[in-house]
């Protein structure tokens, strides 16, 4: 009987050749090279965003004062936009991204016109609050030149933690698309290059078996896979509220995107099939993820996204970067994605066990 | 104790039957040569005695190890040369090597033993694809020798080689018997197979027709002493090419 140790030298040893010769495969590089890439750009897109010079204001004005209206231009290209409110709470819940919420006071307007400087309160959202100083310096420059006197916006302890409810943000699902990709483009492309190459046939009498040798590539796989969530993770780190779940949303992501490029590898014996198999399954599992979140979503098409893993994976990284995880739905995402997680290595075992038949 | 014996072993595909009931038994430090023509059953019978495949029917022993039951016993005792050039292109000869001496848990003096036994050392820190087939074939050899098998697979070993490389590796084989390792060999060259081989099994449409010394085969079904295999050969299997067409 083999002991556990030396299941874990074989795989070790297919795994840690597989990591070296995907660099050398010029496609799998190039697959590597891209999902790195795509993580910087999701980032530049995301946080980055050097040409955004707009300031977009959540306005919850108390003394209805008019101040903003339309939209308005300022020196440096910069401009004001504004979404008027009625109330604290519904301030909040309406910030995304870099968005200012403002609470403009009921005596505000005489305020404004004993020419006192005048104090308006900021409000920014989690990830930005290491910018509070930043934030304020610049707010409070565009409100003076908008109102033509000293306006002087403090944020101070301000900082908005998201609802589970909003998406403040897409990169719940950038990460579940690179995740998905690293994993979908790279172990299905070892694995037929090992049948096409008649090499498995070889690892086959080897000491190896069939199981060690998927592990191996299972290994490789995740080998990219964090590789590619750690750049990721220390991009946006700005974003997560709680790193535990975080962190169990990605290894829950990285095994079902590793059991479902294990599953499409063993059902496919050429690269025309790697296509046609995984072009529907990657629509099936991509486009529900973005018209989850949509507010307007028709409540039935919102009811069967719920039972799609990648879109219960996507909200558990949302719970992750917001103010709590509501129990009953982080209990049914989970349960989703285990029963998904578990769908798909039993046709890996399945097909495995009949290797040889 | 057989190096190999097989009983009644039977392979069918989507209800064709490959191999169909077979028998025979090696001794060991044998050379058996296993002749058929194409798509008679032979790298069906090697996948199943290697353990790669599993038969329908019938039982195969290896070393005493079952081929179904016991493969992971089996696995140490046999080395293979399949007959495409499998090794992994991007990798040097010795790294090809030394991955699979990590599988086989051998040392890197026992892969630069091998890498000499067939003569590549001057190359073995080359890319793979930067050889000719003849060098593929000695590092294929040399991988099937790493971890000192008892029973060597050789699938059409000198398939599409010149006649020099041919040569030098029928001497690695016959180097080979003499220290005493069993040699299942396939090939389509009859006679490569009457010069290496002790016994000759020749097979057609998954059934042993002929199986004994290849003089035996040319004394009883040749018509005089210049009778080669190859005669024998298409007397027991070309009907389609040869009798059928007369």
């Amino acid at each position: 009987m083999k002991t556990l140790l030396d299941n874990l030298y074989i795989t070790w040893a297919i795994a840690s050749k597989d990591i070296v010769d995907a660099l050398k495969n010029k496609a799998t590089r190039t697959n590597i090279i891209l999902m790195m890439a795509m993580v910087v750009f999701f980032y530049w897109i995301s946080t980055v965003r050097p040409w955004d010079k707009c300031i977009e204001v959540v306005v919850y004005d108390q003394g209805d004062s008019g101040l903003f209206e339309g939209t308005i231009e300022l020196s440096d290209g910069y401009e004001i936009r504004h979404i008027e409110v009625s109330s604290l709470g519904q301030m909040q819940r309406n910030m995304r991204h870099e968005h200012c919420g403002l609470v403009v006071p009921a005596d505000f307007e005489q305020t404004l016109a004993s020419g006192d400087e005048t104090t308006l309160t900021g409000h920014i959202l989690w990830a930005w609050r290491g910018k509070v100083a930043e934030l304020e310096t610049l707010y409070s420059a565009k409100f003076s030149e908008l109102l033509g006197q000293p306006v002087r916006v403090e944020i101070g302890e301000n900082i908005v933690v998201p609802s589970p409810d909003i998406e403040t943000t897409m990169v719940n699902q950038h990460i579940l698309l690179v995740t998905l990709f690293v994993a979908i483009t790279l172990i299905p492309a070892l694995m037929l290059e090992e049948k096409l190459t008649k090499t498995m046939d070889a690892l086959l009498v080897s000491p190896a078996s069939t199981g060690q040798v998927v592990m191996g590539k299972a290994l490789a796989g995740l080998f990219y896979v964090v590789l590619t969530g750690g750049l990721f993770f220390a991009l946006n780190w700005i974003y997560i509220t709680n790193w535990g779940l975080a962190l169990l949303a990605f290894l829950l992501c990285a095994t079902f995107s590793i059991g479902l490029a294990l599953a499409v590898s063993s059902l496919v014996q050429t690269q025309q099939q790697m296509a046609l198999l995984l072009a529907p399954l990657m629509i099936l599992l991509i486009v529900p993820t973005v018209f989850a979140g949509m507010p307007h979503l028709a409540p039935s098409l919102k009811a069967i996204f719920a039972w799609i893993p990648t879109t219960a994976l996507v909200e558990v990284f949302q719970f992750a970067m917001s103010s709590h995880a509501p129990a009953d739905r982080l209990v049914f995402d989970l349960a989703i994605i285990l029963v998904s997680i578990a769908l798909v290595f039993t046709v890996v075992v399945w097909k495995v066990r009949r290797a040889d038949r | 104790m057989k190096a190999i014996e097989v009983q009644n072993l039977t392979r069918d595909y989507n209800g064709l039957r490959a191999v169909d009931g077979i028998n025979f038994a090696i001794e060991p430090g044998e050379i058996f040569g296993f002749l058929g023509p194409n798509g008679a059953g032979k790298t069906t019978t090697i996948k199943m005695l290697t353990g790669q495949l599993r038969p329908t029917s019938g039982k195969a022993q290896v070393m005493g190890c079952d081929v179904v039951e016991d493969r992971q016993h089996l696995k140490p005792q046999i080395g293979v040369v399949f007959d495409s050039q499998n090794l992994y292109e991007r990798m040097s000869a010795r790294d090809n090597l030394r991955f699979y001496a990590r599988l086989y848990r051998v040392g890197k003096p026992r892969v630069e033993e091998v890498i000499a036994q067939v003569g590549m050392t001057d190359r073995a820190r080359d890319k793979m694809k930067t050889y000719s087939n003849g060098m593929k074939q000695r590092i294929l050899i040399a991988r099937a020798l790493l971890h000192k098998p008892k029973v060597l697979f050789l699938d059409e070993p000198t398939r599409g080689l010149d006649p020099n490389v041919a040569r030098a590796i029928r001497a690695i084989v016959t180097e080979l018997t003499q220290q005493g390792m069993t040699v299942f060999l396939t090939t389509h060259y009859m006679e490569e197979a009457d010069q290496l081989s002790d016994r000759v099994a020749i097979i057609d449409q998954g059934r042993i027709v002929a199986l004994d010394t290849p003089e035996r085969l040319k004394a009883e079904y040749g018509e005089d002493e210049k009778t080669t295999l190859e005669d024998v050969f298409v007397q027991l299997t070309g009907r389609y090419l040869g009798r059928g067409s007369e």
